[in-house]
């Protein structure tokens, strides 16, 4: 039987990846599209083509998790053994209220995307915007990747997930992602903060997913992933 | 004893079942380490083996899964280490009592291996080795890797263990499967069966994680794929939860159900993992011990494989086309790319190789005076992460295959050696340490002209690398393809060495493709014949240009005759691409063009056409147009009319992107003639910032794009502006509108600061507000002039906003 990886981070220096025409388009908001070629104007899909041919060379996907031991609940607050402060506010609550444990993760697709969006926002600020949309997405898509790294231990454990809870949103303040950085050492795969607590590279993203308990006989169910999904 | 891999062939054996669960009915508590259990609570571990045996186990697992120095850091225990190990293997002994295998457990190290992860990979492998030569030591039967979830992981493992025992005892290597029968590290049973073959592990297989059911697949499809013994231990289904504990729930009886159908589809060693308790294996003895395993013809082909696939090489199977542009030699840019250590170029390429049709992708990144070990592993790194093809690591130098053979999380094929004693001597150790395959070429000190010469190249590479444990289905022959201009004798001598080395050795071949026409013209209809000849002499695979859409063809068409393609499937498939039906497509759409440059202008616009407008622009200015006919008449109102589409939701905020920026690109060839004309004057001043604290300014720029296309005169003040600045930037240029953005809800409040200050000190600024996090709730709360929701209300709202100022007549978009 694997050992659960408590309290120690577990890194993910180099995470392939595929750029799926279909999620971004998804990400542009063009509906009823799922590949390039579907779209009626040629020069439109180049450019988004071009676009996601760059963030081939530019992306590199990065990662880090770490589970937290919850030990209790206490007026608007979930306890764990690692911190007392990070899990504030009532939907944290309401996420976590019957988990044993409380996984952090953090992801990016590190610094080049945006570096080449800035440098290419004065004079293409078309084509930068569909670069950065590709690096949204694949932001994203980095979390994604934690987050089902995180599932399959979950599962093997006899849990089930929650749906994952992004810093910031709801009532979980964004001033939180000072913890969450520190717990997880995101440093270490090159996220810091500034003073608004946004993440540079701002292509990053971070959670949190609760370990949920599956009481005998219950079936398990498909929730959304992420809180963005149940909104 | 008989020897394990002898018994193997003719019964089936029965392994253990869970260590954990079972020590903590024995008092172990949850958290603490069970390995320690082995010096602290010796009769405990001796007990719980000894059921075991009593149970029917013919091969028990040592209590060390957690054991390694890596796991034991985890208590500071690392330095009982060997004590540990010693005392685990000593109990399994006692309770063994000569009637079963002990198996020195190894367990995953616990945390991600490079270059996914970041435990270095010469880290990972000295950490197994040192756990198996303790268990060697100790005197376990055979080494068991178990519970392996990466492919990369069980690279390193095996690498150090058989380091470790130097073939002294069998090694045995499970890894984890999910329901899906994917490995976490999303390898499937034949891609990691393709891995451990390369390996030579005696027994490979799977444990844990799910139960039975979702194992009986995984064992078929890995007994139908390797003639290596097969092992399976699933879970007694997956665990619940009942008043605090976790519980397995499948029980003895529903396990053992699932038995035969392991040994129908080619299982020899079944056990338990989590759940399982010696009840289990008693009904498991009951019901398949000692009964003939299945016998599974030995597969002939060789495989090679990346983390995620593995292709088939040889006869039947579809010919495999290597791409071969990941390569300096003659290419300034890639040689230049590679001297300053970039992999931009390097991926771009392997990810159009993959996109033409290649099977595989020979890497070389050999550039004079670069260290090439440490760019090949930059390279490999690179291309696996975008990439799924498996790769053929090229290089000259041992050094660089090294590098890349460590870091590849897959089964690689290396690129070259030849009879040379000196090569051999330095690669071939190589294969072996890293289980991958390697290309032979039949040369020597020279190239020998006739085709007997080179089988004897090819006898002396296959004997020395038996001698130094490589196996012939770990080769793949080159026979060598010469420059046909040069000595036509020498073509037909390599179509006989193929059919000879397909004949008598009864072994893969490859060629590199390109030679054969240097120094003619027309060089592809040289190649591509060739090409055809010696797939029909056997040829199995060759390392040529994936972008020829003729090789693509020669191969697909030779292929029938081959016997390559069964069905025609491949070519009828292919051939769609080909046929003239693909062709009236394109003669179609050309029948939607524009008649005019006016409509050609408009029509770019409309499709955000950026490449093309600036030449329709000149077109319409030589042909008479004024600039002003051009902007005013047929840009602005295409423009318009993308902004009504988009308001229909009929285009989106893409098109209107992709509009307005070939709009921009137009207007730049018509901006000297507007302006020899008079200055043109602005529709009104737009100071624009994401607000102080915020970094986020994509969608800001897009506006920028849209309202200066729309006449307004904008100053781009950038992001994490602060609010005096804003204003300094307003009263300098006597702007109408301050337009703010803001993306975070910790920073929209700098919005109200910035609105409040304005009402207070009385300044003359409409301000706009718009974000992902910014509302018209919220707008109206901090009492903004207006809110934009998305880059298509910009233009109407400051054409809105404008109009409020006297003396301002401009049109409102609609």
């Amino acid at each position: 039987m694997p050992s659960m990886r408590l309290g120690a981070p577990v890194f993910f220096n180099n995470i392939p990846f595929q750029i799926e025409e279909r999620q971004i388009l998804r990400e542009m908001r063009i509906p009823r599209k799922s590949f390039l070629k579907d779209l009626d104007e040629p020069g439109l899909a180049s450019q988004i083509k071009k676009a996601i041919d760059e963030g081939y060379r530019l992306i590199h996907g990065m990662g880090v998790f770490r589970t937290l031991s919850i030990s209790g609940i206490e007026d608007r607050k979930v306890l764990t053994r690692e911190t007392n402060t990070l899990f504030v506010g009532e939907k944290m609550v309401k996420l976590l209220k019957n988990c044993d444990y409380a996984t952090l993760l953090v992801a990016t697709i590190g610094p080049q995307v945006e570096d080449r969006v800035d440098a290419l926002a004065a004079s293409e600020p078309a084509y930068s915007y569909f670069l950065e949309r590709v690096g949204a997405w694949m932001a994203d898509y980095m979390g994604i990747i934690i987050d089902h790294a995180i599932e399959k231990e979950i599962l093997r454990f006899g849990y089930k997930k929650t749906f994952r809870f992004g810093v910031g949103y709801g009532d979980w303040p964004l001033s939180t992602q000072t913890e969450v950085m520190e717990l997880t050492q995101a440093n270490k795969i090159g996220i810091s903060l500034n003073e608004s607590f946004i993440m540079s590279p701002r292509l990053s993203v971070s959670a949190v997913i609760g370990w949920e308990r599956i009481i005998e006989g219950q079936k398990l169910n498909n929730e959304p992933e992420s809180e963005n999904e149940e909104q | 004893m008989k020897p394990l891999l002898e018994r193997l062939k003719y019964e089936v054996l029965l392994l253990d079942g869970s260590m954990g669960a079972l020590l903590q009915s024995r008092g172990l508590p949850a958290g603490y380490a069970p390995d320690l259990w082995n010096i602290e609570k010796p009769h405990e571990i001796q007990a719980v083996h000894t059921e075991y045996v009593n149970a029917g186990s013919d091969i028990i697992l040592t209590n060390t899964f957690g054991a390694s120095r890596l796991r034991l850091s985890e208590y500071n225990a690392q330095d009982r280490i060997r004590e540990i190990n010693f005392h685990a293997v000593e109990l399994a002994k006692r309770a063994s009592r000569g009637k079963a295998y002990v198996a020195g457990d190894i367990g995953p190290s616990g945390t991600t291996i490079a270059p996914f992860g970041d435990l270095p990979f010469d880290d990972a492998i000295a950490i197994f080795y040192e756990q198996a030569k303790l268990l060697l030591e100790a005197g376990a039967d055979l080494i068991a890797i178990e519970t392996m979830f990466d492919i990369q992981e069980m690279r390193a493992a095996l690498i150090g263990v058989r380091e470790a025992i130097n073939g002294r005892i069998p090694i045995m290597a499970l890894m984890t499967f999910n329901m899906d029968g994917i490995t976490d590290s999303g390898s499937d049973p034949e891609t990691a069966a393709s891995v451990l073959e390369g390996f030579g592990v005696d027994i490979m297989g799977l444990n844990c994680s799910v139960g039975p059911e979702a194992m009986v697949p995984v064992v078929s499809r890995l007994g139908q794929t390797t003639d290596t013994f097969i092992a399976v231990e699933p879970n007694a289904g997956l665990p619940v939860h009942r008043n605090g504990e976790t519980l397995y729930l499948t029980g003895a009886e529903e396990v053992a159900r699932f038995a035969p159908s392991f040994v129908e589809a080619g299982a020899n060693i079944i056990g338990g993992c989590c759940g399982t308790t010696p009840e289990y294996i008693k009904i498991l003895a009951k019901t398949v011990k000692g009964s003939a395993p299945i016998s599974r013809p030995t597969p002939s082909l060789l495989k090679i494989s990346s983390r995620t696939s593995m292709t088939l090489i040889g006869e039947g199977v579809p010919f495999l086309i290597v791409g071969e542009k990941i390569n300096p030699t003659g290419k300034k840019i890639f040689s230049e790319a590679i001297a300053n250590g970039q992999v931009d170029l390097i991926v771009a390429e392997a990810r159009k190789e993959a996109e033409a049709g290649a099977g595989a992708l020979d890497v070389n990144v050999g550039v004079p005076l670069v260290n090439e070990a440490e760019m090949m592993a930059k390279a490999i790194t690179a291309i696996q992460n975008v990439v799924s093809l498996p790769l053929v690591i090229d290089s000259s130098y041992a050094s660089a295959l090294e590098a890349g053979l460590k870091l590849y999380p897959g089964r690689a094929l290396v690129n070259s050696i030849n009879a040379e004693d000196e090569r051999l001597e330095e690669v071939l150790p190589l294969i072996r340490k890293y289980g991958a395959a390697v290309i032979a070429l039949v040369s020597g000190d020279n190239i020998p002209e006739t085709a007997a010469e080179r089988m004897k190249n090819a006898e002396k590479i296959l004997r020395r690398a038996e001698e130094l444990g490589v196996k012939p289905r770990d080769l793949i022959f080159d026979t060598l393809a010469l420059t046909v201009s040069a000595v036509q004798e020498a073509a037909k001598q390599t179509l006989d060495t193929i059919s000879l080395i397909k004949k008598e050795l009864r072994l893969p071949t490859i060629l590199g493709l390109s030679n054969v026409s240097f120094g003619l013209p027309a060089r592809k209809i040289v190649h591509n014949n060739f090409l055809s000849m010696a797939i029909g002499a056997g040829l199995d695979a060759a390392i040529c240009d994936p972008y020829d859409q003729v090789l693509h063809q020669t191969v697909a068409a030779s292929s029938l005759f081959a016997r390559r393609d069964p069905d025609c499937r491949i070519y009828l498939n292919k051939a769609e691409a080909w046929t003239p039906a693909s062709a009236n497509q394109s003669a179609t759409s050309k029948e939607t063009a524009p008649k005019t440059t006016s409509e050609a202008i408009r029509q770019a616009i409309l499709e955000g056409e950026r490449d093309g407008i600036a030449a329709l622009c000149q077109k319409g200015l030589d042909e008479g147009l004024s600039a002003f006919t051009i902007f005013l008449d047929i840009m602005t109102p295409a423009i318009r009319h993308l902004g009504d589409l988009f308001g229909q939701r009929v285009k989106f905020i893409p098109h209107l992107i992709a509009g307005a920026d070939a709009m921009k690109k137009g207007v730049e060839v018509l901006q000297p003639h507007l302006e020899a004309d008079g200055p043109v004057e602005p529709k009104g001043c737009v100071i624009f910032a994401t607000v102080k604290g915020d970094i986020h300014d994509i969608g800001k720029n897009i506006c920028i794009l849209m309202l200066r296309n729309f006449g307004f005169s904008v100053i781009d003040l950038g992001r994490n502006v602060p609010l005096d600045e804003i204003l300094a930037a307003a009263e300098k240029h006597q702007a109408q509108i301050i337009a703010l953005s803001a993306l975070m809800t910790t920073t929209m409040m700098q919005m109200k600061i910035a609105i409040e200050t304005i009402r207070e000190k009385n300044l003359p600024y409409k301000v706009m507000v718009g974000g992902a996090v910014v509302t018209p709730k919220f707008s109206t709360e901090i009492r903004a002039d207006g809110y934009g929701k998305d880059v298509g209300d910009v233009v109407p709202l400051a054409e809105r906003l404008i109009s409020a100022f006297s003396g301002l007549d401009v049109p409102v978009a609609q």
